[in-house]
């Protein structure tokens, strides 16, 4: 039976791992490129979790084919947002310090305005279905769902292919010399409003992704949905270290194990306590994160 | 110039009394409304205020106004029925003093977004954990609490506060703090111990907001770890101060009265899309007045 259960732990908490660190690398690129901290990164996951459900109860549409759509299409969400609002701001504030300041406050009025929008379209009501099961799959006598393999799987493979265009792309790199010399890069010719409005948008993009495959794995959404996985994400950018992607993965893993562990040894209401909790001992002994440079 | 400025000095040496003395007459001629809206927008100056205190002048923004806004609420709930109400208040006071120094050591040695996200997940935190005991532990959800008007209370504790904010500004740990927000590394450098200061001024500022809490708790007569955690209470407080102006403290008591306005306005006109409707004058306030409206007010008079 012991065997049993490390089995599960082991598995169960890699899958997690793996969506998690999906949740959290759109907000460590989105903060580590445009310095502003998107609070409401966990409603835009929402917000691709409801048109995950309503392309698949509407349409008929599989969420691993309608998150082909959901991502472009949010994608063009997060760039008017960053053009129609945030770039305003960015524009007034006067130091680094200001802007994240401001940036916090205002996007949790966007947090505020996206739960309160959702509420009243498509009412506090807890929604539910049913993907069609792919049935289950057996890894070392444990049994999983298929589904959930898939879901880690794809949160691994747009990990990859994040990794990808951050290493090898020329916009890419451009945004990984943002995140170390800001100032550096706008001497170098580098078009830092343009870069920013992309990386806030790929941000987007990313957390609508976790919130269609999330919408799989959760039994139900709702409008409020949003806020604890805001918190993840945040506990993540911090222990990872800003701007760093191999620490977010390694990060991801961390508190996925952790979260799993927990809610199958202690109690699924303790999550984000036990999360919490140790975030808090590791800055004590590395303040800077867990993986910082 | 000069004797405009006198004049504006002794006003506002003076103008605080007269403004407790018509307050506290208040409830033998408003009405009942009108009583438990002031209490409300007194409570919003006091937490403001607080909040300002530390995070405005030292410009490390706390997230966390909840978490002890909260404990507060959440202390009174628990001690009103053995205690008498004034004694609660102070154990209110020193529990989150005591609380906010431990979580002031812990935290402030983080910088910037560090530290802003520590402390909005402290709120988000205790919330998880009482949710968790109650359901758990007791299982009950949220606990009741003999109401009573809070208005005298908050009248008092509120001015309490401005008063002496007033004069902390004045000491060495007002100063020291200001010092802080100017140029943290320059103050280092003129031998102000910054970490005892900074962990004294946050403990301060949560010591009033819980005390906040303590007596705004009786207002509800229900309380459960949402009501009392709302991230709403760590959000309102910056944006107030905001709105108002940082650096004066005047600005975080204009911030509140008016945000606090507006919020019973939409409430009461558009019930359905309210949340809605403050989430976007939230933004706009930040788009469009960087420096606060007293900050431009008194720009554009001089």
């Amino acid at each position: 039976m012991i065997p049993q259960i490390t089995l599960d732990i082991i598995i169960g908490g890699a899958i997690l791992g793996a969506v998690y660190s999906l949740v959290a690398v759109g907000l460590n690129l989105q903060y580590g490129v445009t310095r502003i901290l998107n609070v409401a990164h966990g409603d835009f996951l929402m917000i691709g979790a409801y048109l995950a459900y309503f392309s698949f109860t509407l349409l008929h549409l599989n969420p691993f084919a309608s998150i082909i759509i959901i991502g472009p299409f949010m994608f063009l969400i997060g760039f008017l947002v960053y053009t129609l609002i945030l770039r305003r701001m960015v524009k007034s504030s006067k130091s680094g310090e200001e802007l994240e300041f401001r940036s916090l406050l205002l996007c949790f009025g966007l947090a505020f305005v996206i739960q309160n929008l959702a509420m009243v379209l498509w009412t506090a009501n807890y929604r539910g279905y049913e993907v069609p099961s792919l049935g289950m799959i057996d890894i070392f006598g444990v049994n999983f769902e298929m589904n959930r393999v898939i879901i880690a799987l794809i949160s691994i493979i747009i990990n990859i292919f994040l990794y990808l265009f951050l290493r090898f792309t020329k916009l890419g790199v451009a945004m990984r010399a943002t995140v170390d010399q800001p100032i550096g890069c706008q001497l170098v010719g580098v078009n830092i409003f343009n870069l920013c409005a992309l990386s806030f948008s790929l941000g987007i993009l990313l957390a609508a992704w976790a919130g269609t495959l999330i919408s799989v794995l959760s039994p139900t959404i709702n409008p409020f949905m949003g806020s604890p996985y805001t918190l993840v994400a945040l506990v993540l950018v911090i222990l990872a270290g800003i701007g760093s992607f191999k620490g977010n993965i390694a990060g991801g893993f961390v508190i996925g194990y952790l979260s799993y562990i927990t809610m199958r040894v202690i109690h699924p209401a303790l999550t984000l306590v036990v999360v919490y909790a140790v975030l808090i001992l590791i800055l004590l002994i590395k303040p800077k994160g867990l993986f910082a440079r | 110039m000069n004797l405009t400025n006198i004049k504006l000095s002794t006003l506002f040496k003076f103008s605080p009394i007269l403004i407790f003395v018509v307050l506290a007459c208040a409830p033998f001629f408003a009405k009942a409304y009108h009583l438990a809206l002031l209490t409300s927008v007194l409570c919003w100056i006091g937490l403001a205020i607080s909040w300002h205190f530390f995070s405005g002048t030292t410009k490390y923004v706390s997230l966390g106004s909840a978490a002890f806004f909260g404990i507060g609420v959440y202390i009174t709930a628990i001690f009103s029925k053995s205690m008498p109400f004034p004694l609660v208040l102070v154990l209110a006071a020193a529990i989150n003093f005591l609380f906010a120094l431990c979580v002031g050591l812990v935290t402030l040695r983080l910088k910037g977004i560090y530290f802003a996200i520590l402390t909005f997940g402290l709120a988000e935190l205790l919330n998880n954990a009482i949710l968790f005991w109650e359901m758990q532990v007791t299982g009950t959800r949220g606990r009741f609490v003999t109401p009573i008007d809070v208005y005298y209370p908050i009248l008092i504790i509120t001015f309490v506060i401005i008063v002496s904010i007033l004069l902390l500004r004045r000491t060495k740990l007002g100063l020291g703090l200001r010092m802080i927000g100017e140029s943290e590394d320059a103050a280092i450098h003129f031998g102000v111990n910054t970490t005892l200061y900074k962990v004294l001024g946050f403990a301060v500022s949560s010591m009033f907001m819980g005390l906040l809490g303590a007596a705004f708790a009786p207002r509800w007569g229900y309380i459960d770890s949402g009501i009392a955690f709302n991230s709403l209470y760590s959000f309102m407080p910056a944006i107030m101060t905001l709105f108002g102006g940082a650096g004066r403290v005047i600005g975080p008591v204009v911030g509140a009265i008016v945000i606090s306005l507006l919020e019973e306005y939409l409430l009461t006109t558009f019930k359905d899309y309210f949340m809605i409707i403050l989430g976007g004058i939230m933004i706009i306030i930040i788009l469009a007045l960087p420096e606060g409206l007293t900050g431009k007010l008194l720009r554009k008079s001089t």
